[in-house]
């Protein structure tokens, strides 16, 4: 499909940057700040849309992991749910995203059910989601990249997924 | 440190708030799927400031030079001119009218920040207030009219720090503008607030963990109301958190958000004309504010000795040497290590939660801004895990007081 989501991007990107932004009155201060923010926001769109996918393929795939690590400390933790696997015919971006969200709300579940009370169940858990909260730390420092914010100099998103993916 | 053994619930957290500021995060989520932020010309804006002064002033007046102010990343902002009679005499001011959109990335009450402002008139460089409005009848929001004060918050010797987050002054205007800095801060936390009427704000008792609760349980609701989904870090820092509260010694008027580029300062003599942004404020513990002064994304390595410059104006050691010297009272370091998590967590929820919620719901004048900031969110996130992974603290237990 001719033109796809990134060449129409880059085609806004440059209409406002050479028609809209030239246009706006010097004066007005607040519209020249929004407008930049339009440029970066698309700058960063750029960077990161044809991963969101992956992004969230990979984010499923290590909620997974973590919810069964956490079913292995304690299996009465309640945190099972039927199984399901990934499967690249059926899945959506929208279906990836509501799962990864489902599963973050039972490994939090769990992770309180598990801290409830001290003890080295309670240990395990924290060291768990030390661990896979840093996986998630180093995907999204790499997805904002382009915001500028982010310390030293994150790598692309599809080479963090593709790392992440080859070294569970 | 006073260890607990139980987080509260996100349900339980809601009766531990300040009331004035329970009110605000009510009227927000009231409002969400029920008003989105429209946009207001200068001519329709001007329409309604004029029908908001003549309810207040007697005579005649003349309002002109509206205009919308650019940075912040939460209010709407405008500055204008009132010209009037005032007691047979003539006035001319020029002024500030801060209001709320449907949705900011703190939710503060503007009535807070006028009886504060008010109050610290004549103890540090603050500006004057004028009117104050919870009505948002009256011009879209609540809004609150101050003085505009002169001044930069930028110095043209300044370059970006190293994280792009944060102004610097260079040597000539740090070394004047340091001192200022820690002067303004130490006479805030030191200022008799007892003395002084501030009815919307809760006063929490000095030895208890009333202050730190009550801040904690208000981020809490914030994070539950706005987020999208869990997060991990957040998971453990709200533990981390609610389980190593701290007691206050002294009550202080916290400012809540005291650094470089939140005040106002004359380029030529370096004199501090005003500081800013006190949304945030809230009576609490000093820590808070000096942790916050000492946030390294925006503070300033020196180029050749290494030091780092809290805020980009004073040597850490020196900044805290200096406010011990003049308020007479202590830094805990682990206090401040805890204020530190305390600080990116109210931080973080600003910005990986309300700001985007305020985007998706339409509720801001700034939808890309609060998007975009998500960023800076995922920064503070890395720092915040650093933190509360660390070995627990070691504090023995102390007689605990419940919230």
């Amino acid at each position: 499909m001719i033109p796809d989501v990134a060449q129409q991007l880059s085609a806004i990107r440059q209409t406002v940057a050479k028609a809209i932004i030239p246009a706006i009155d010097a004066e007005d201060s607040f519209a020249l700040e929004q407008a930049g923010l339009i440029l970066a926001s698309l700058d960063w769109l750029l960077d990161i849309q044809e991963e969101q996918e992956h992004y969230f393929r990979v984010e499923v795939e290590d909620q997974q992991a973590l919810l069964a690590a956490l079913v292995a400390i304690d299996p009465e933790s309640g945190a099972a749910a039927a199984p399901r696997s990934l499967s690249a015919e059926k899945e959506t971006v929208a279906s990836l995203r509501d799962w990864s969200k489902d599963l973050k709300q039972r490994t939090t579940a769990a992770f309180d059910r598990l801290t409830a009370v001290p003890g080295p169940e309670a240990d395990g858990a924290r060291r768990l989601f030390d661990e896979y909260g840093r996986r998630q730390l180093d995907r999204e420092m790499s997805w904002c990249r382009k915001t500028g914010f982010p310390g030293g100099s994150p790598v692309a998103i599809g080479s963090v997924l593709n790392d992440q993916q080859a070294n569970r | 440190m006073i260890t607990e053994t139980r987080v509260p619930s996100f349900d339980e957290a809601k009766s531990l708030m300040e009331p004035a500021i329970a009110k605000t995060l009510r009227l927000k989520a009231e409002r969400r799927g029920v008003i989105t932020h429209q946009p207001l010309s200068v001519g329709e804006f001007e329409g309604r400031l004029r029908a908001f002064i003549a309810s207040r002033l007697d005579g005649e007046f003349q309002i002109s030079g509206v205009a919308r102010l650019a940075g912040g990343a939460s209010k709407e902002q405008f500055v204008f001119n009132l010209d009037r009679t005032e007691d047979g005499e003539t006035r001319s001011d020029r002024l500030v009218l801060r209001m709320d959109p449907p949705g900011s990335m703190v939710e503060t009450s503007r009535l807070r920040e006028f009886e504060l402002l008010r109050s610290l008139k004549g103890v540090l460089p603050v500006p004057e207030v004028h009117w104050v409005t919870e009505d948002p009848e009256e011009l879209g929001g609540p809004a609150m009219v101050c003085g505009f004060v002169l001044g930069t918050s930028t110095a043209s010797e300044g370059k970006e720090n190293a994280s792009g987050l944060g102004a610097t002054y260079g040597a000539r205007l740090r070394g004047i503008l340091g001192p200022q800095f820690v002067e303004y801060l130490a006479a805030l936390h030191t200022h008799d607030w007892k003395a002084e009427d501030l009815p919307s704000f809760r006063a929490p008792k000095p030895g208890t963990t009333e202050a730190v609760t009550w801040h904690l349980a208000a981020l809490d609701c914030a994070w539950a109301q706005h987020s999208f989904e869990p997060h991990p870090t957040l998971v453990l820092a709200r533990e981390w958190l609610w389980m190593n509260r701290p007691v206050v010694d002294h009550v202080s008027v916290i400012h809540g958000d005291y650094r470089n580029g939140n005040f106002l300062f004359d380029e030529g003599t370096g004199k501090i004309t005003s500081v800013l942004d006190w949304e945030r404020a809230y009576l609490g513990d000093r820590h808070h504010d000096l942790a916050y002064a000492l946030t390294t994304s925006w503070g300033e390595y020196d180029d050749i000795t290494g030091d780092f410059y809290a805020s980009a104006l004073v040597e850490q050691q020196a900044f805290l040497d200096r406010y011990q010297e003049l308020t007479g009272l202590p830094v805990d370091p682990e206090r401040l290590n805890y204020y530190q998590a305390l600080n990116l967590y109210g931080s973080i929820v600003a910005l990986i939660a309300t700001g985007p919620r305020n985007a998706a719901d339409q509720m801001t004048h700034l939808d890309v801004m609060q998007n975009f900031l998500a960023g800076l969110g995922t920064r503070f996130l890395s720092e915040l895990h650093d933190i509360v992974t660390r070995p627990w603290p070691l504090s023995g237990q102390t007689e605990r007081n419940d919230p």
